[in-house]
Protein backbone atom coordinates (compact mmCIF):
# COMPACT_ATOMS: atom_id res chain seq x y z
CA UNK A 1 0.00 0.00 0.00
CA UNK A 2 1.98 2.94 -0.94
CA UNK A 3 2.28 6.04 2.11
CA UNK A 4 -0.44 8.37 2.58
CA UNK A 5 0.14 12.14 3.08
CA UNK A 6 -1.68 14.50 5.30
CA UNK A 7 -2.71 17.98 4.10
CA UNK A 8 -4.43 21.01 6.06
CA UNK A 9 -6.97 22.71 4.18
CA UNK A 10 -8.46 26.10 4.79
CA UNK A 11 -11.78 26.93 2.67
CA UNK A 12 -13.63 30.39 2.84
CA UNK A 13 -17.71 29.91 4.35
CA UNK A 14 -18.67 30.04 0.94
CA UNK A 15 -16.39 27.08 -0.39
CA UNK A 16 -17.03 25.31 2.91
CA UNK A 17 -20.83 25.33 1.43
CA UNK A 18 -20.40 24.46 -1.33
CA UNK A 19 -17.95 21.49 -0.63
CA UNK A 20 -20.86 20.26 2.31
CA UNK A 21 -23.70 20.45 -0.34
CA UNK A 22 -20.91 18.45 -3.05
CA UNK A 23 -20.75 15.82 -0.71
CA UNK A 24 -24.54 15.47 0.36
CA UNK A 25 -25.31 15.72 -3.19
CA UNK A 26 -22.43 12.73 -3.84
CA UNK A 27 -22.98 10.72 -0.75
CA UNK A 28 -19.29 11.52 -0.38
CA UNK A 29 -17.05 12.50 2.64
CA UNK A 30 -15.70 16.30 2.07
CA UNK A 31 -12.40 14.30 1.55
CA UNK A 32 -13.91 12.23 -1.20
CA UNK A 33 -15.19 15.40 -2.78
CA UNK A 34 -11.60 17.10 -2.96
CA UNK A 35 -9.75 13.95 -3.97
CA UNK A 36 -12.42 13.48 -7.05
CA UNK A 37 -12.01 17.38 -7.92
CA UNK A 38 -8.38 16.31 -7.91
CA UNK A 39 -8.50 13.45 -10.48
CA UNK A 40 -11.38 15.52 -12.57
CA UNK A 41 -9.06 18.53 -12.87
CA UNK A 42 -5.63 16.47 -13.84
CA UNK A 43 -7.70 14.90 -16.02
CA UNK A 44 -9.24 17.42 -17.81
CA UNK A 45 -6.20 19.29 -17.45
CA UNK A 46 -4.13 16.72 -19.98
CA UNK A 47 -6.92 17.21 -22.42
CA UNK A 48 -7.53 20.67 -22.98
CA UNK A 49 -4.23 22.22 -25.04
CA UNK A 50 -4.02 25.45 -27.27
CA UNK A 51 -7.08 25.18 -30.02
CA UNK A 52 -9.26 22.75 -27.83
CA UNK A 53 -12.56 23.28 -26.18
CA UNK A 54 -14.31 21.53 -23.70
CA UNK A 55 -17.84 20.97 -24.75
CA UNK A 56 -21.22 19.73 -22.78
CA UNK A 57 -23.36 18.49 -26.03
CA UNK A 58 -27.40 17.67 -25.72
CA UNK A 59 -28.03 15.15 -28.50
CA UNK A 60 -31.41 15.35 -28.19
CA UNK A 61 -31.65 18.63 -29.15
CA UNK A 62 -28.28 19.27 -31.31
CA UNK A 63 -26.52 20.99 -29.26
CA UNK A 64 -23.20 22.26 -28.21
CA UNK A 65 -22.32 24.55 -25.77
CA UNK A 66 -18.53 25.65 -24.42
CA UNK A 67 -17.99 24.12 -20.82
CA UNK A 68 -15.35 27.18 -19.40
CA UNK A 69 -12.75 25.74 -17.68
CA UNK A 70 -8.96 26.81 -16.63
CA UNK B 1 0.76 -2.16 -6.49
CA UNK B 2 -0.87 -4.75 -4.72
CA UNK B 3 -1.79 -8.46 -5.56
CA UNK B 4 -4.53 -10.89 -4.62
CA UNK B 5 -5.14 -14.16 -4.71
CA UNK B 6 -7.85 -15.09 -6.46
CA UNK B 7 -8.96 -18.33 -8.33
CA UNK B 8 -10.04 -19.59 -11.78
CA UNK B 9 -11.46 -22.98 -13.00
CA UNK B 10 -9.54 -24.49 -15.41
CA UNK B 11 -11.54 -26.64 -17.44
CA UNK B 12 -8.87 -29.69 -19.02
CA UNK B 13 -8.81 -30.96 -15.61
CA UNK B 14 -12.04 -29.49 -13.59
CA UNK B 15 -9.99 -28.32 -11.05
CA UNK B 16 -9.49 -24.71 -9.64
CA UNK B 17 -5.82 -23.22 -9.67
CA UNK B 18 -4.36 -20.39 -8.05
CA UNK B 19 -3.98 -16.80 -10.09
CA UNK B 20 -3.26 -13.08 -9.00
CA UNK B 21 -5.39 -9.70 -9.60
CA UNK B 22 -2.44 -6.91 -10.42
CA UNK B 23 -4.30 -3.67 -9.61
CA UNK B 24 -1.91 -2.23 -12.13
CA UNK B 25 -0.70 -3.65 -15.35
CA UNK B 26 2.98 -3.16 -16.12
CA UNK B 27 4.93 -3.09 -19.15
CA UNK B 28 5.60 -6.98 -18.52
CA UNK B 29 1.74 -7.36 -18.70
CA UNK B 30 1.45 -5.74 -21.88
CA UNK B 31 4.33 -8.05 -23.64
CA UNK B 32 2.78 -10.80 -22.26
CA UNK B 33 -0.60 -8.99 -24.08
CA UNK B 34 1.43 -8.56 -27.13
CA UNK B 35 3.26 -11.90 -27.51
CA UNK B 36 0.12 -13.89 -26.50
CA UNK B 37 -2.88 -12.38 -27.23
CA UNK B 38 -2.45 -10.72 -30.52
CA UNK B 39 -1.06 -13.36 -32.50
CA UNK B 40 -4.05 -15.84 -31.59
CA UNK B 41 -6.29 -12.92 -31.85
CA UNK B 42 -5.17 -12.00 -35.36
CA UNK B 43 -5.51 -15.80 -36.64
CA UNK B 44 -8.80 -15.81 -35.52
CA UNK B 45 -9.76 -12.64 -37.23
CA UNK B 46 -7.80 -13.13 -40.06
CA UNK B 47 -10.53 -15.54 -42.16
CA UNK B 48 -14.00 -13.50 -40.74
CA UNK B 49 -15.69 -10.86 -42.25
CA UNK B 50 -15.09 -7.60 -40.53
CA UNK B 51 -18.30 -7.56 -39.27
CA UNK B 52 -17.96 -11.02 -37.82
CA UNK B 53 -14.76 -9.96 -35.96
CA UNK B 54 -14.90 -10.10 -32.08
CA UNK B 55 -15.65 -6.44 -31.15
CA UNK B 56 -12.45 -6.18 -29.11
CA UNK B 57 -10.35 -7.87 -31.66
CA UNK B 58 -8.40 -4.54 -32.73
CA UNK B 59 -8.09 -3.41 -29.38
CA UNK B 60 -4.42 -1.81 -28.66
CA UNK B 61 -4.13 -2.21 -24.46
CA UNK B 62 -0.87 -0.52 -24.83
CA UNK B 63 -1.86 2.40 -26.32
CA UNK B 64 -4.57 2.96 -24.09
CA UNK B 65 -2.48 2.37 -21.04
CA UNK B 66 -0.18 5.03 -22.65
CA UNK B 67 -3.13 7.43 -22.89
CA UNK B 68 -4.22 7.01 -19.53
CA UNK B 69 -1.83 4.85 -17.07
CA UNK B 70 -0.79 7.90 -15.44
CA UNK B 71 -4.08 9.53 -14.59
CA UNK B 72 -5.49 9.52 -10.68
CA UNK B 73 -8.79 9.00 -12.46
CA UNK B 74 -8.04 5.57 -13.83
CA UNK B 75 -6.50 2.04 -12.63
CA UNK B 76 -5.61 -0.91 -14.18
CA UNK B 77 -5.73 -4.22 -13.42
CA UNK B 78 -3.99 -8.27 -15.17
CA UNK B 79 -5.04 -11.09 -14.11
CA UNK B 80 -2.24 -14.04 -14.11
CA UNK B 81 -2.90 -17.34 -14.06
CA UNK B 82 0.05 -20.22 -14.36
CA UNK B 83 2.33 -17.51 -15.89
CA UNK B 84 -0.08 -16.56 -18.62
CA UNK B 85 -2.13 -13.36 -18.99
CA UNK B 86 -5.75 -14.32 -18.83
CA UNK B 87 -7.22 -10.83 -18.47
CA UNK B 88 -7.11 -7.26 -18.74
CA UNK B 89 -9.25 -4.29 -17.46
CA UNK B 90 -9.02 -0.77 -16.98
CA UNK B 91 -11.79 1.45 -14.66
CA UNK B 92 -12.07 4.95 -14.48
CA UNK B 93 -13.59 6.43 -11.06
CA UNK B 94 -14.66 10.49 -12.19
CA UNK B 95 -17.95 9.56 -14.11
CA UNK B 96 -21.56 9.63 -12.39
CA UNK B 97 -25.00 6.81 -11.96
CA UNK B 98 -27.59 7.01 -14.30
CA UNK B 99 -29.71 4.98 -12.57
CA UNK B 100 -32.58 7.55 -10.91
CA UNK B 101 -32.14 6.16 -7.30
CA UNK B 102 -28.36 7.07 -7.50
CA UNK B 103 -28.32 10.02 -10.27
CA UNK B 104 -25.47 11.98 -10.23
CA UNK B 105 -23.45 9.87 -7.31
CA UNK B 106 -20.06 9.09 -8.37
CA UNK B 107 -19.66 5.21 -10.23
CA UNK B 108 -16.37 2.99 -11.23
CA UNK B 109 -16.85 2.93 -14.56
CA UNK B 110 -15.46 -0.22 -16.54
CA UNK B 111 -13.65 1.67 -19.85
CA UNK B 112 -12.05 -1.57 -21.18
CA UNK B 113 -12.04 -5.33 -19.82
CA UNK B 114 -11.39 -8.30 -21.80
CA UNK B 115 -10.33 -11.75 -21.29
CA UNK B 116 -7.93 -14.08 -23.04
CA UNK B 117 -8.66 -15.21 -26.66
CA UNK B 118 -7.56 -18.80 -25.42
CA UNK B 119 -10.66 -18.72 -22.56
CA UNK B 120 -13.33 -17.74 -24.78
CA UNK B 121 -15.85 -20.34 -26.17
CA UNK B 122 -16.38 -18.84 -30.07
CA UNK B 123 -12.39 -18.83 -30.49
CA UNK B 124 -11.07 -21.84 -28.51
CA UNK B 125 -13.46 -24.72 -27.82
CA UNK B 126 -13.57 -25.83 -24.77
CA UNK B 127 -11.95 -22.04 -23.27
CA UNK B 128 -9.02 -22.83 -20.88
CA UNK B 129 -10.14 -20.78 -18.00
CA UNK B 130 -13.42 -19.63 -16.55
CA UNK B 131 -14.10 -17.08 -13.95
CA UNK B 132 -12.28 -13.99 -14.80
CA UNK B 133 -15.20 -11.70 -15.61
CA UNK B 134 -16.66 -12.37 -12.26
CA UNK B 135 -13.07 -11.90 -11.02
CA UNK B 136 -12.81 -8.11 -12.65
CA UNK B 137 -16.14 -7.06 -11.88
CA UNK B 138 -15.75 -7.84 -7.61
CA UNK B 139 -12.08 -5.86 -8.17
CA UNK B 140 -14.18 -2.84 -10.01
CA UNK B 141 -16.72 -3.31 -7.11
CA UNK B 142 -13.99 -3.45 -4.44
CA UNK B 143 -12.28 -0.47 -5.34
CA UNK B 144 -15.63 1.64 -5.82
CA UNK B 145 -16.12 0.62 -1.99
CA UNK B 146 -12.38 1.95 -1.65
CA UNK B 147 -13.60 4.92 -3.27
CA UNK B 148 -16.20 5.86 -0.80
CA UNK B 149 -18.39 4.97 -3.52
CA UNK B 150 -20.71 2.40 -2.10
CA UNK B 151 -19.93 -0.18 -4.22
CA UNK B 152 -21.79 1.49 -7.46
CA UNK B 153 -20.22 0.45 -11.05
CA UNK B 154 -21.56 0.89 -14.66
CA UNK B 155 -20.23 -0.23 -18.06
CA UNK B 156 -21.46 -0.72 -21.69
CA UNK B 157 -21.41 -4.20 -22.80
CA UNK B 158 -20.31 -5.88 -26.14
CA UNK B 159 -23.11 -7.24 -27.68
CA UNK B 160 -22.32 -10.91 -26.54
CA UNK B 161 -21.58 -10.10 -23.35
CA UNK B 162 -24.74 -8.22 -22.34
CA UNK B 163 -26.37 -11.65 -20.71
CA UNK B 164 -23.63 -12.06 -18.83
CA UNK B 165 -23.63 -8.50 -17.09
CA UNK B 166 -27.51 -8.73 -16.50
CA UNK B 167 -28.34 -12.49 -15.67
CA UNK B 168 -24.79 -13.76 -13.99
CA UNK B 169 -23.38 -10.33 -12.28
CA UNK B 170 -27.01 -8.99 -11.34
CA UNK B 171 -26.42 -5.06 -13.00
CA UNK B 172 -29.37 -3.15 -14.18
CA UNK B 173 -29.94 -2.58 -18.02
CA UNK B 174 -30.47 0.86 -19.31
CA UNK B 175 -30.49 0.43 -22.99
CA UNK B 176 -28.12 1.26 -25.37
CA UNK B 177 -26.63 4.57 -25.82
CA UNK B 178 -25.90 6.57 -29.32
CA UNK B 179 -23.12 8.47 -27.42
CA UNK B 180 -21.39 5.06 -27.11
CA UNK B 181 -21.98 3.85 -30.73
CA UNK B 182 -25.61 2.28 -29.30
CA UNK B 183 -23.43 -0.45 -26.90
CA UNK B 184 -25.63 -0.87 -23.84
CA UNK B 185 -25.20 0.40 -20.63
CA UNK B 186 -25.36 -1.14 -17.40
CA UNK B 187 -25.25 0.10 -13.48
CA UNK B 188 -24.84 -1.55 -10.18
CA UNK B 189 -26.42 -0.23 -7.17
CA UNK B 190 -24.68 -0.46 -3.39
CA UNK B 191 -27.42 -2.76 -2.56
CA UNK B 192 -26.20 -5.34 -6.34
CA UNK B 193 -23.26 -5.23 -5.50
CA UNK B 194 -23.25 -6.11 -2.31
CA UNK B 195 -25.21 -9.46 -3.62
CA UNK B 196 -22.75 -9.89 -5.89
CA UNK B 197 -19.77 -10.22 -3.53
CA UNK B 198 -22.18 -12.59 -1.61
CA UNK B 199 -22.13 -14.51 -4.84
CA UNK B 200 -25.98 -14.01 -4.87
CA UNK C 1 -7.08 -2.56 -3.82
CA UNK C 2 -6.52 -6.35 -2.62
CA UNK C 3 -9.47 -8.55 -2.83
CA UNK C 4 -9.51 -10.55 0.44
CA UNK C 5 -12.06 -13.48 -0.60
CA UNK C 6 -12.02 -16.98 0.23
CA UNK C 7 -11.11 -19.73 -2.27
CA UNK C 8 -14.95 -21.06 -2.10
CA UNK C 9 -16.11 -17.82 -3.15
CA UNK C 10 -14.16 -18.27 -6.59
CA UNK C 11 -14.91 -21.47 -6.84
CA UNK C 12 -19.26 -20.75 -6.88
CA UNK C 13 -18.38 -17.67 -9.03
CA UNK C 14 -16.82 -19.33 -12.14
CA UNK C 15 -19.06 -21.84 -12.24
CA UNK C 16 -21.89 -19.00 -12.57
CA UNK C 17 -19.92 -17.52 -15.20
CA UNK C 18 -19.64 -20.72 -17.44
CA UNK C 19 -18.62 -19.95 -20.62
CA UNK C 20 -20.08 -16.45 -21.28
CA UNK C 21 -18.40 -13.91 -23.25
CA UNK C 22 -17.61 -10.64 -20.84
CA UNK C 23 -15.78 -7.93 -22.86
CA UNK C 24 -16.86 -4.66 -22.23
CA UNK C 25 -16.32 -1.12 -23.29
CA UNK C 26 -16.90 0.89 -26.42
CA UNK C 27 -14.32 0.41 -29.68
CA UNK C 28 -11.75 3.65 -30.01
CA UNK C 29 -13.16 5.51 -33.10
CA UNK C 30 -10.74 4.57 -35.97
CA UNK C 31 -11.59 0.86 -35.22
CA UNK C 32 -12.34 0.41 -38.50
CA UNK C 33 -9.22 -0.04 -39.44
CA UNK C 34 -10.49 -1.95 -42.32
CA UNK C 35 -11.43 -0.27 -45.41
CA UNK C 36 -14.14 -2.20 -46.36
CA UNK C 37 -17.08 -2.24 -49.87
CA UNK C 38 -19.47 -0.63 -47.06
CA UNK C 39 -17.10 2.36 -45.87
CA UNK C 40 -16.09 3.08 -49.43
CA UNK C 41 -19.95 3.35 -50.33
CA UNK C 42 -20.60 5.40 -47.24
CA UNK C 43 -17.87 7.58 -48.23
CA UNK C 44 -19.40 8.12 -51.97
CA UNK C 45 -22.57 9.12 -50.58
CA UNK C 46 -21.33 11.60 -47.74
CA UNK C 47 -18.89 13.29 -50.38
CA UNK C 48 -21.88 13.56 -52.33
CA UNK C 49 -23.87 15.04 -49.72
CA UNK C 50 -21.32 17.70 -48.44
CA UNK C 51 -21.14 18.24 -52.30
CA UNK C 52 -24.64 18.82 -52.96
CA UNK C 53 -25.39 20.68 -49.30
CA UNK C 54 -22.71 23.25 -50.33
CA UNK C 55 -23.95 23.72 -53.85
CA UNK C 56 -27.81 24.57 -52.57
CA UNK C 57 -26.34 27.07 -50.62
CA UNK C 58 -24.19 28.30 -52.97
CA UNK C 59 -20.98 27.96 -51.48
CA UNK C 60 -17.85 26.73 -53.52
CA UNK C 61 -15.38 24.31 -51.35
CA UNK C 62 -13.21 27.19 -49.86
CA UNK C 63 -16.38 29.25 -48.57
CA UNK C 64 -17.43 25.87 -46.80
CA UNK C 65 -14.29 25.04 -45.28
CA UNK C 66 -14.07 28.58 -43.67
CA UNK C 67 -17.45 28.57 -42.38
CA UNK C 68 -16.19 24.64 -40.61
CA UNK C 69 -12.83 26.30 -39.43
CA UNK C 70 -11.11 23.63 -41.66
CA UNK C 71 -8.62 23.24 -44.52
CA UNK C 72 -9.96 23.19 -48.08
CA UNK C 73 -8.25 20.43 -48.59
CA UNK C 74 -9.85 18.23 -46.27
CA UNK C 75 -13.53 19.22 -48.08
CA UNK C 76 -12.19 18.64 -51.66
CA UNK C 77 -11.08 15.06 -50.47
CA UNK C 78 -14.42 14.10 -48.36
CA UNK C 79 -16.04 15.03 -51.85
CA UNK C 80 -13.93 13.61 -54.24
CA UNK C 81 -11.77 10.47 -52.75
CA UNK C 82 -13.82 7.51 -51.14
CA UNK C 83 -10.81 5.93 -50.07
CA UNK C 84 -9.60 9.40 -48.11
CA UNK C 85 -10.18 8.72 -44.49
CA UNK C 86 -10.90 11.96 -42.96
CA UNK C 87 -10.00 13.82 -39.93
CA UNK C 88 -12.71 13.47 -37.31
CA UNK C 89 -12.65 16.44 -35.93
CA UNK C 90 -13.32 18.17 -39.75
CA UNK C 91 -16.68 16.07 -39.80
CA UNK C 92 -17.69 16.77 -36.46
CA UNK C 93 -16.95 20.48 -37.86
CA UNK C 94 -18.85 19.99 -40.77
CA UNK C 95 -21.65 18.46 -38.87
CA UNK C 96 -21.78 21.54 -36.88
CA UNK C 97 -22.38 23.37 -40.06
CA UNK C 98 -25.04 21.28 -41.97
CA UNK C 99 -26.77 20.93 -38.41
CA UNK C 100 -27.07 16.93 -38.22
CA UNK C 101 -25.59 14.38 -36.13
CA UNK C 102 -22.04 14.34 -35.40
CA UNK C 103 -22.26 10.69 -34.67
CA UNK C 104 -24.59 9.38 -37.37
CA UNK C 105 -22.07 11.67 -40.11
CA UNK C 106 -18.63 9.76 -37.88
CA UNK C 107 -20.03 6.49 -39.54
CA UNK C 108 -21.04 7.65 -42.68
CA UNK C 109 -16.82 8.23 -43.12
CA UNK C 110 -16.63 5.11 -41.57
CA UNK C 111 -14.79 6.71 -38.15
CA UNK C 112 -16.93 4.75 -35.99
CA UNK C 113 -18.42 1.42 -36.07
CA UNK C 114 -21.65 1.75 -38.20
CA UNK C 115 -24.88 0.49 -36.13
CA UNK C 116 -27.70 2.16 -37.74
CA UNK C 117 -28.19 -0.46 -40.73
CA UNK C 118 -31.15 2.05 -42.03
CA UNK C 119 -28.26 5.01 -42.33
CA UNK C 120 -26.77 2.81 -44.68
CA UNK C 121 -28.88 2.31 -46.78
CA UNK C 122 -30.93 5.81 -47.00
CA UNK C 123 -26.50 6.58 -47.38
CA UNK C 124 -27.02 4.44 -51.16
CA UNK C 125 -30.10 5.46 -52.03
CA UNK C 126 -29.21 9.29 -51.64
CA UNK C 127 -25.70 8.13 -53.84
CA UNK C 128 -27.55 6.39 -56.29
CA UNK C 129 -30.09 9.61 -56.74
CA UNK C 130 -27.46 12.17 -56.48
CA UNK C 131 -25.60 14.11 -59.85
CA UNK C 132 -22.92 16.20 -59.71
CA UNK C 133 -24.39 19.09 -62.34
CA UNK C 134 -23.36 22.70 -61.13
CA UNK C 135 -27.16 23.43 -60.21
CA UNK C 136 -29.31 21.00 -58.08
CA UNK C 137 -32.09 19.91 -59.89
CA UNK C 138 -35.56 19.57 -58.03
CA UNK C 139 -34.94 15.76 -57.39
CA UNK C 140 -31.23 16.25 -56.36
CA UNK C 141 -33.49 19.29 -53.86
CA UNK C 142 -35.90 16.04 -52.69
CA UNK C 143 -33.03 13.72 -52.41
CA UNK C 144 -30.78 16.29 -49.99
CA UNK C 145 -33.43 17.16 -47.88
CA UNK C 146 -34.56 13.44 -47.58
CA UNK C 147 -30.98 12.37 -46.40
CA UNK C 148 -30.28 15.90 -44.25
CA UNK C 149 -33.81 14.36 -42.47
CA UNK C 150 -32.18 10.76 -41.75
CA UNK C 151 -28.87 12.05 -40.40
CA UNK C 152 -31.00 14.36 -38.63
CA UNK C 153 -33.37 11.75 -36.86
CA UNK C 154 -32.75 11.32 -33.34
CA UNK C 155 -32.57 6.94 -33.27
Amino acid sequence: MSAKRTMTLNLTDREMQVLEHLAAKKDLSKTGVMKLALRLLQTVDERIEPGKKLLVEDEAKNEKSELIFL
Amino acid sequence: MNESIVYLHKAENNTFVEASLFDQVTDEHLAMWSNEWVPVMKKHVGDLKLENAPEDSHWDWKKKLAEVGHLLSYQSFALICEGDLQGLMIVSNVRSAKIQEQFGKPIVYVEFVSTAPWNRVEINKPVKYRGAGRIFILAAIESSREMGYGGRVGLHSLPQAERFYESKCGFKRLGPESTHQNLCYFEMTSSQADLFCQNM
Amino acid sequence: MKLNYPKEWFEKSALIEGDDEIGAGVPPVNWCAREDEASVESRIALGQFVELWRRDKGWNAERLANEAGIDTGEVLELEKDPHHEPEPDAVYKLANVFGVSSRKMMELAGLVQNRNPYLREEAIRFAAQADSISKLTDAEQQSLEAFVSALTLTN
